[in-house]
């Protein structure tokens, strides 16, 4: 009695917890298959920098990557991984289309508008490429800075969020670029044909753009005049000289208005353009764009010839080729640049003057 | 008596039901199914074909995923014609998406690559044999050539090395001839699936690659079309003839290794 009791005892939970595992089996199933999804869609800081960067671990079409396999991961079933991956791309379409929305709504105010978010899509993704190939050299240290370089655009960005339609522009395509030519748009010059009308003496830099049409990829041209400064510009002085500096444009008092003028050497500004990227080398690190190299000081962002050795993956519009003793040169704004080839892409380093 | 003999039975057969899963999940990983074994022959028979192929000509339409850093997947491509001519020649025209046009050349003797969009190009010397030029221009030069595995004649060994599992998926009939579709994973972890045309002429025609300890696993794809087995091999395809005011460049990495070299104590190229 007492040995059938305790048979039953057993027996009967036994039964049980076989039918509930055989009634629950099919639903854990079906909730890995979706549980999955949140894994998939998160994350992707690792390339900073925003825009559409071209480069990444899949452009390489390889059979390898670089990292050692997870073998917890490959354990899930197929059923998981199809489940998983399924849900990331909903979620993702979904992203995308609300994007979308803001693109249309933004970029169909002009159509100079739309080139230059272009022009921004095409120099972020060639900056890109310098990421990558200052992460070659510097390592974690770089891809660490682009990424806080990423932050401060998405910082600035939802600081202008909402603020007026003009600075949401800005936002999206991210920057003082279209800010400038919403400006250009203002006063109605945005022809990019117009020369600098400054001194040629090279190092002065009145002469610094001797020759160069456009602070590249604006709008507005060197030299352009305007009646007044944009909202929210700051004033500097450098060397005893006032300037104003709005959006990644520098203007100088000239009468009664201002005209847009290079940057000026050694001017400190309290924040980069947004459109800059990260560039190091020679144990420095910059700010890039257009160009212009800005170093990162107490006291704010200054302009700065810089030193050898640094890479960068597009010059602006008004670099000239300069040959001397059979090697051909760039020149821009007094700094020289070499090109070369960094696997398939064409980049540019910067050299000593070989003129001088 | 009768109960208790009820009562044993049940559990013992309960037990047995609930071990058969473990034991089954268990053949399973220690021997591969025949829908495994049969994907691993197709795979071998594709690679061993294209490894001994004395020459051929693809075009190759791909596109890959950049997870951007706000987790936005944004999709590149290109297309790309490749000529191999064993055992040294190698011609790949390129048009990237965003127009830019470059050709890479190997003639058994130089390497170069030309951008026609800057109209610039670079050459290096390199004798030997076309695996070796397709790994110096990989591993050292870093020029961009997706797929350029399926292009080396030790293709078989490479998938050995890279520790591949197969499994059929299924017949397809929607491509262009059909084909044997595959789910291979590596030991490396990548995942890759391969379309392999079935017949006499066990060529790829679509690729697709995950990474998947990526983040956001992005995707690499591939279709491989218009294969020609007997394609035109004269020399002057694999001849580069720089065009009116080309400028020759250096490749960077030669150019900072040379630096490297001739001045080692300046060490300026950190």
């Amino acid at each position: 009695m007492i040995c059938r009791s305790l048979l039953k005892l057993i027996a009967i939970p036994t039964i049980v917890v076989f039918v509930l595992f055989l009634v629950i089996q099919p639903e854990a199933i079906g909730r890995g298959r979706g549980g999955g999804g949140e894994r998939g869609g998160g994350g992707g800081e690792r390339r900073g920098g925003g825009g559409y960067s071209r480069e990444g671990s899949a452009s390489e079409g390889r059979f390898s990557s670089g990292k050692g396999s997870s073998q917890g991961a490959r354990t899930d079933s197929r059923q998981q991984r199809g489940g998983s991956s399924q849900q990331s791309r909903s979620g993702d379409q979904e992203n995308r289309s609300s994007n979308q929305e803001n693109r249309q709504s933004s970029t169909s105010q002009n159509q100079a508008q739309r080139q230059q978010t272009a022009k921004d899509q095409t120099n972020t993704r060639q900056q890109g490429a310098t990421e990558r190939t200052n992460a070659d050299q510097q390592g974690a240290d770089s891809r660490q800075q682009s990424r806080q370089n990423y932050g401060q655009n998405t910082q600035q960005s939802r600081q202008n969020y909402g603020q007026n339609m003009q600075q949401n522009r800005q936002n999206y395509g991210q920057n003082a670029q279209q800010n400038r030519q919403n400006f250009a748009n203002n006063y109605g010059s945005v022809e990019s044909s117009g020369a600098w009308y400054g001194g040629t003496s090279p190092g002065n830099w009145g002469g610094y753009y001797a020759g160069v049409a456009t602070v590249a990829g604006v709008g507005l041209a060197l030299g352009a005049t305007v009646q007044s400064l944009p909202l929210q510009s700051t004033p500097i002085v450098v060397q005893g000289n006032p300037y104003y500096y709005s959006g990644g444009v520098y203007y100088a008092p000239q009468g009664d208005s201002y005209a847009v003028v290079p940057p000026p050497r050694g001017a400190v500004i309290p924040s980069v353009p947004d459109s800059s990227t990260t560039v190091s080398g020679a144990g420095r690190t910059f700010n890039y764009s257009n160009g212009v190299f800005y170093e990162s000081t107490s006291k704010g962002y200054k302009i700065v010839e810089p030193p050898p050795g640094i890479l960068i993956t597009s010059l602006p519009n008004g670099a000239v080729t300069v040959t001397v003793n059979g090697v051909n040169y760039r020149e821009f704004g007094g700094v020289w640049y070499q090109p070369f080839y960094s696997g398939s892409e064409v980049i540019y380093q910067t050299v000593a003057n070989p003129t001088g | 008596m009768k109960k208790r003999r009820w009562y044993l039975a049940s559990l013992v057969v309960t037990l047995t039901f609930m071990t058969v899963p473990v034991l089954s999940a268990e053949n399973q990983s220690s021997t591969q199914s025949p829908s495994e074994l049969q994907a691993m022959s197709i795979l071998k028979n594709m690679s061993e074909y294209l490894a001994h192929a004395e020459r051929f000509s693809v075009t190759i339409r791909d596109g890959y995923d950049v997870v951007q850093g706000s987790g936005q997947k944004i999709e590149f491509g290109e297309l790309r014609k490749v000529t191999v001519s064993r055992p040294d020649r190698l011609r790949i025209e390129v048009e990237r998406s965003d127009g830019q046009k470059d050709l890479v050349i190997f003639d058994g003797k130089d390497m170069t690559i030309y951008t026609a969009n800057h109209n610039i190009y670079a050459t290096t010397s390199r004798q030997g044999t076309l695996d070796q030029a397709i790994k110096y221009a990989l591993d050292d030069l870093k020029i961009r050539m997706p797929l350029a595995l399926m292009l080396l004649s030790t293709l078989p060994s490479e998938l050995d090395n890279l520790g591949v599992a197969a499994d059929y998926v299924e017949k397809t009939t929607i491509t262009d001839v059909p084909c044997d579709h595959l789910a291979v994973r590596t030991a490396g972890g990548v995942d890759f699936q391969v379309w392999v045309a079935q017949g006499s002429e066990p060529l790829p025609r679509r690729i697709v690659i995950t990474y998947k300890d990526e983040t956001g696993q992005p995707q690499f794809w591939a279709d491989l079309s218009s294969w020609n087995l007997a394609p035109d091999v004269s020399d002057a395809l694999f001849a580069f003839i720089p065009p009116d005011g080309a400028e020759r460049i250096q490749f960077l990495a030669e150019a900072r290794s040379a630096a490297a070299t001739a001045t080692p104590k300046k060490g300026g190229n950190k």
